[in-house]
């Protein structure tokens, strides 16, 4: 079922190209048609999911390359039902997003499924050789649909967000040959097991910090974390808003995703050793996000610092789960990745929504400057109500999606490291500020003069705006039922933990 | 019986007299009657060695030379149509002046 | 034991209306009003109810249920009833709806009315979901959705740049004492792992102890008591106390309903309520009590001294909130629950009253708000007159109205607690009575002094104030009959019964009065300028400029923060230089590694360069080229022979 969902795209992408010329509007129908099929397939996939069951689920496995330890293994537990699902959300409404592209209609939805079919097989495949092949796969049509179809600097944040990340790659991929030199696998589950009886520091010895650390700078690119976040808000400004949709919401998440994939289950000495230095440095990643957005003129880099802000909640409730405290009744470690895992899922739909917002907004006046804004509350009273349900979901406002999660992280993150949690809720403070005095200047006071009359919300748009709404209040309001996917897999991951 | 040596010498010592005639003449006529001189000497290079081959009942020698003649005779009467075009084109039969082959 | 489970219905009714409304057209007329209204009404039988359950049965009733799952550890949300909840109900439903109702005819001719009822609806939801809760987070969810609700409500006519400005600075400020409150929050869970107040099983933050074991948690304090500590400092924000009282005098850019159901009834008593709520936790501490009572007195004071220099009717009445949400805060410091709780509900109806009333005055003289430019209203519009100057008693603790009951149970607490204290708020209690003297001389008597004609308001908004009016007069009466106080408090402490305090009290109430009657005299306003103006080295500037706080935070707070977003910035800016200079040298490497390594070696000195000069030697190759056909014949002669040459020496070597 998984191989299906993920080949689907791909098979699609290849269909893409060979449409004849002048039958572009079908290409898009196609395309539209090919992400849904998977959505409904992860429908199917969660409608069959044990919530009783920790361990992978729905798992294929095929020898592949058997010299070099090569498998094609795929499979859903906890930690990636939920990206899967977002992803499946996701993929139809960036698709509607760009339906009125106008030139290069093949290619552009041809590279869109590509980019598609890698996040699919980059969150299910469990095989080191095998997912790395969908973790560099995804960079290149992200690279060409910036590089064709991007802002006024594309050329250098594509090639700046190609550099960074191929840059972090080189590093997984150094450490993967270490860890097959030194324990003859590349699966990620053998490597579990390795962890869990302890066999791995010792397997690796000497080189245990350096394996680690070639991990942690693979994933550190890619979420990213200070100081190598310099390829993000170039690349998020640049991007045409459909693929900064995909970029915020499910790129972004491969990181975090890799640090529970890869260092959760497999590191967690480490992650004991080293909690108080990558704590903080999460923690200056999302005050640095936070207070550099202050500044910002242009909506997408704003919300590309706010993004950065967001992700970096997840990762600094990650890190909190190497500490630990005597005297609390609260399942400190629990609560964080949970938080963590919920967070990736809420920002992913929250951050999409609002960049799609953005992204229209530039569309209709051709300008992405806060500055030629002013009073769009009278004109776009649709548009305007839409863009500040995602606003202050974002801002972490009670019953939407961004507050259970955040709340998860801080309680977890307070009750190992109150000192971190404390400073991290300066962070939130200037999070409310800018995004609060970012509405102001939209949407409120006079309307400017030059500005050109802009029409509200379309049919399209609201198909796109109502699902993510919907799920913020549903993600913000229930919580239980999302959390209840990944918390036998958390409390079986988590017994590594002492 | 006459040894093979000697009539392999005649044959050679025609075939020498026949390249060295199409090396220094000048003519196109004796250019082709050497060369013609020069099959000759592998005429009888055939029919020596088929007399001399252990079972002669097979007239493969004979065979050979009659071809060999035949096509010696097509050629010179192709040879022949050559020299007339190219006396027509150049008003003589004298080689060295025939330059048109070098791309100037 | 009765079922309690409609009390979900009080928030929830609100919420969903709320929701309706969303849809509904923006301009909706009647229906949008009568909905909400009727929603109100609602909620209202339902408190009733809750109130006669809680009568009946004096113990704590709950009803909780499983928020989330986390790690075997589940987050409660749920309901708890009793005196604090169902008082608190009624007041606010009833209250509520009268505002509602003036609403109804106060923005009747605004394009977005519907939106307006939906906003307030919301607010309604986020305010009951306080009340009732029985959670310490799900009471900051809805304290949360309360303060979007408020950030809505004031920026509501958001083509003002000034009512928007006025609307982000609510949210901030009471943000900043949010934060406060939810590290407070994650304190108490961490150590009590349970966020209830109360349980059946006696095991809620306010019922087991759990905090309290911890003696020395924090600079000396206890656990229970940093918690408290913790919950205060949202209080503070919520409810405008010192320091963060900036962002309530500009609430007043809201339409004026908001104003008086947010910003005087409701919303601001949220901070008081919050510590009512959580005071067993501030038991304890007499230290942080003490705290707590002189911030409140010092709010009380300064607020009542800004009061004074105040021009802006909805102002002056902004600084008189905050001034007794001061005094609350004072009761609850030096007495207990029941003493800020008393004067919360009383206060609740004059203030209320006092704001409709400031809203039917604005109303009546077309949108004027200075009170400099009214005068002689009393005359024009007479029902809103005389309940506005029965709220004006009862603010002023004048004896026997309803203000004067509450008011004198604090001062009598303060007198028990300190003496300092006390002398602070009878002060503060003297300024009360002075500036309300002068607001009502200044609206009311004299000669009018606009431009426009003053004219009675409709019957729609009369009724409210008029309801509102007989209460506070005879609110206090009313709640003597019921025992509210003991109601309240029925196992606390009493004030004893003080002769001096009752005369000094009847002393600050009356004397201010009167001394505001001499000072603000009709005859010497006519001159336009302000009997205090007088006053030595410009105190009264400093009065009317509230002191320069707002420029005070402008200038420091506003910098502090501007120049953190400046430093990030930079560092950003730096670091993508830092990007770019790599960038660049990456590339020049690149190019010089083309330029050396594919021009110059490859191109200059390899494959190009020969085949150059294999072109420029070639005419000796060619030479050989003649086109005779003869050479070439003796060439090929030659190469035959050498090549039969060669492989007869080849032969006979090998042989």
């Amino acid at each position: 079922m998984i191989s299906l969902l993920t080949f689907i795209p791909l098979i699609a992408a290849g269909w893409l190209l060979f449409i004849p010329k002048g039958y572009e509007r079908m290409a898009r129908w196609l395309a539209l048609g090919a992400t849904l099929i998977p959505l409904l397939i992860c429908l199917n996939l969660i409608k069959h999911f044990d919530f009783s069951a920790g361990g992978l689920q729905f798992v294929e496995k095929h020898s592949w390359i058997p010299n070099i330890g090569a498998e094609y293994f795929v499979g859903v537990d906890g930690f990636n039902i939920l990206m899967v699902l977002l992803i499946s959300i996701l993929a139809p409404l960036t698709i509607l997003a760009s339906w009125n592209i106008q030139e290069r209609q093949r290619t552009w939805f041809a590279l869109l499924h590509v980019e598609i079919f890698g996040l699919y097989g980059a969150f299910t495949a469990l095989n080191f050789v095998h997912w790395f092949i969908y973790w560099e796969l995804v960079l290149v049509p992200i690279f060409f649909l910036i590089k064709l179809f991007g802002n006024e600097d594309k050329n250098r944040a594509a090639l700046s967000f190609f550099i960074f990340t191929v840059l972090g790659s080189a590093f997984m991929l150094v450490a993967f040959l270490l860890l097959r030199v030194k324990t003859g696998t590349f699966d990620f589950m053998i490597l579990n097991g390795l962890a869990t009886s302890g066999k791995l520091p010792a397997i690796l010895g000497d080189w245990y910090p350096v394996v680690f650390f070639c991990i942690l700078l693979g994933l550190w690119v890619k979420v990213p974390l200070f100081p190598l976040h310099v390829w993000q808000a170039p690349a998020y400004t640049q991007a045409p808003s459909a693929v900064t949709m995909l970029l915020t919401g499910v790129l972004s998440k491969m990181g975090v995703y890799g640090f529970l994939r890869l260092v959760l289950p497999v590191f967690p000495e480490a992650l004991n050793t080293y909690a108080y230095p990558l704590l903080a440095v999460a923690l200056l990643t999302l005050l640095i996000g936070a207070f550099a957005a202050l500044q910002q003129k242009d909506i997408k880099t704003l919300f590309a610092y706010t993004s950065l802000n967001h992700v970096a909640y997840c990762l600094f409730g990650f890190f909190a789960v190497g500490l630990s405290a005597s005297g609390i009744a609260i399942p400190a470690r629990e609560l964080v990745i949970q938080g963590c895992i919920l967070q990736m899922f809420a920002h992913g739909l929250g951050a999409a929504g609002l960049f799609y917002m953005a992204g229209i907004l530039e569309e209709r006046s051709g300008s992405r400057r806060i500055a030629d804004f002013g009073g769009l509350g009278t004109t776009l009273p649709h548009f305007t109500a839409i863009f500040c349900i995602l606003i202050f979901s974002s801002l972490g406002l009670p019953f939407l999606a961004g507050f259970s999660a955040e709340f998860l992280i801080f309680s977890g993150v307070f009750a190992v490291a109150p000192v971190f949690a404390g400073i991290a809720t300066l962070g939130l403070l200037a999070t409310a500020y800018f995004l609060l005095s970012l509405i102001r200047k939209l949407f409120t006071g006079a309307e400017k003069s030059p500005l050109p009359i802009l029409s509200d919300m379309s049919q399209r748009e609201w198909l796109i705006a109502i699902p993510l709404i919907l799920m913020a209040f549903w993600i913000g309001c229930i919580p239980s039922q999302w959390l209840e996917f990944s918390r036998q897999t958390v409390q079986q991951t988590l017994t590594l933990f002492p | 019986m006459l040894p093979l040596e000697y009539i392999l010498i005649l044959s050679a010592v025609l075939f020498f007299i026949g390249l060295a005639g199409v090396l220094i003449r000048r003519h196109v006529i004796i250019m082709l009657i050497c060369i013609e001189m020069m099959l000759n000497a592998a005429n009888i290079n055939f029919i020596a060695f088929w007399r001399y081959n252990p079972n002669p009942e097979l007239h493969l020698g004979p065979l050979f030379t009659l071809f060999s003649i035949a096509v010696g005779g097509a050629e010179a009467a192709v040879g022949l149509g050559l020299v007339i075009a190219v006396y027509r084109f150049y008003n003589t039969a004298n080689a060295d002046k025939f330059d048109m082959l070098k791309d100037s | 034991m009765p079922s309690i489970t409609f009390l979900y219905w009080i928030p929830l009714l609100p919420l969903v209306m709320a929701g309706l409304l969303a849809f509904f057209k923006p301009n909706a007329k009647r229906v949008a009003s009568f909905l909400t209204v009727a929603t109100l009404l609602a909620c209202f039988f339902f408190s009733v109810k809750a109130y006669l359950i809680d009568i009946e049965i004096e113990k704590t009733l709950t009803h909780n249920f499983a928020w989330m799952h986390v790690g075997g550890k589940s987050i409660e949300f749920g309901v708890a009833l009793n005196s604090l909840t169902s008082s608190m109900l009624l007041m606010v439903c009833f209250v509520g709806s009268l505002i509602f109702i003036y609403a109804g005819s106060y923005m009747q001719d605004d394009e977005r009315k519907t939106r307006f009822f939906c906003y307030l609806n919301l607010f309604a939801a986020g305010m009951l979901g306080i009340i009732v809760s029985n959670s310490l987070l799900m009471l900051f969810m809805c304290w949360e959705i309360v303060g979007l609700a408020s950030y809505l409500l004031i920026g509501f006519w958001y083509h003002k740049p000034s009512a928007a400005a006025a609307a982000q600075k609510a949210f901030i400020t009471t943000r900043i004492g949010d934060m406060g409150f939810l590290i407070g929050i994650l304190l108490a869970f961490k150590y009590s792992g349970t966020l209830l107040f109360y349980t059946d099983g006696g095991t809620g933050l306010l019922q087991s102890g759990i905090l309290s074991a911890n003696t020395n948690y924090f600079c000396g304090l206890s656990l229970s008591a940093t918690v408290a500590l913790l919950l205060f400092i949202g209080a503070i924000g919520k409810s405008g106390q010192l320091p963060l009282h900036v962002w309530l005098p500009d609430a007043m850019e809201g339409p004026t309903p908001v104003s008086a159901l947010i910003h005087a009834a409701t919303m601001v008593a949220a901070g008081v309520f919050l510590v009512a709520r959580t005071f067993v936790l501030f038991e304890g501490s007499p230290c942080l009590l003490n705290g707590i009572a002189w911030l409140g007195s010092a709010t009380m004071l300064f607020a009542a001294v800004t009061a004074l220099g105040q021009y802006d009717i909805k102002r002056i009445l902004a600084y008189s909130t905050v001034s007794q949400l001061g005094f609350m805060m004072v009761g609850l410091g030096t007495g207990g629950v029941a003493f800020g709780m008393f004067h919360l509900l009383t206060h609740a109806f004059f203030k209320a009253l006092l704001f409709l009333g400031a809203g039917s005055l604005i109303h009546g003289c077309h949108h004027e708000q200075d009170i400099r430019k009214m005068g002689g209203l009393l005359r024009t519009m007479p029902l809103t007159g005389y309940a506005y100057l029965a709220g004006m008693l009862s603010l002023c603790a004048f004896p026997f109205t309803a203000g004067y009951f509450s008011k004198d149970m604090i001062l009598l607490g303060a007198w028990e607690h300190n003496k300092a204290i006390f002398a602070v708020v009878a002060f503060s209690s003297f300024l009360t009575a002075l500036y309300m003297t002068r607001q009502c001389l200044y609206v009311f008597f004299g000669n009018y002094r606009g431009h426009h004609h003053p004219h009675e308001s409709p019957f729609q908004m009369i009724l409210p104030i008029l309801i509102l009016a007989v209460f506070a007069i005879g609110g206090g009466f009313f709640a003597e009959n019921i025992h509210l106080f003991t109601f309240l408090n029925p196992v606390g402490k009493h004030a004893e019964h003080n002769q001096t305090v009752v005369f000094v009290s009847w002393g600050v109430a009356l004397g201010g009065m009167l001394i505001g009657y001499l000072f603000y005299h009709p005859i010497r306003l006519r001159s336009g300028k302000d009997p205090l103006a007088c006053l030595p080295f410009g105190i009264y500037k400093l009065m009317e400029n509230r002191f320069y706080i707002d420029e005070i935070y402008a200038f420091t707070v506003g910098n502090i923060w501007k120049a953190a977003g400046i430093v990030c910035y930079l560092f950003e800016e730096l670091l993508i230089v830092i990007k770019v200079i790599t960038e660049a040298l990456v590339n020049k490497l690149a190019r010089l590694c083309a330029n050396f390594g594919d021009n110059t070696l490859i191109v200059n000195y390899g494959f190009d360069n020969t085949c150059e000069m294999i072109k420029r030697r070639a005419h000796l190759v060619t030479a050989i080229q003649t086109g005779q056909v003869a050479a070439y014949l003796r060439i090929t002669t030659l190469g035959a022979l050498l090549f039969v040459l060669t492989f007869w020496i080849l032969l006979k070597i090998k042989i």
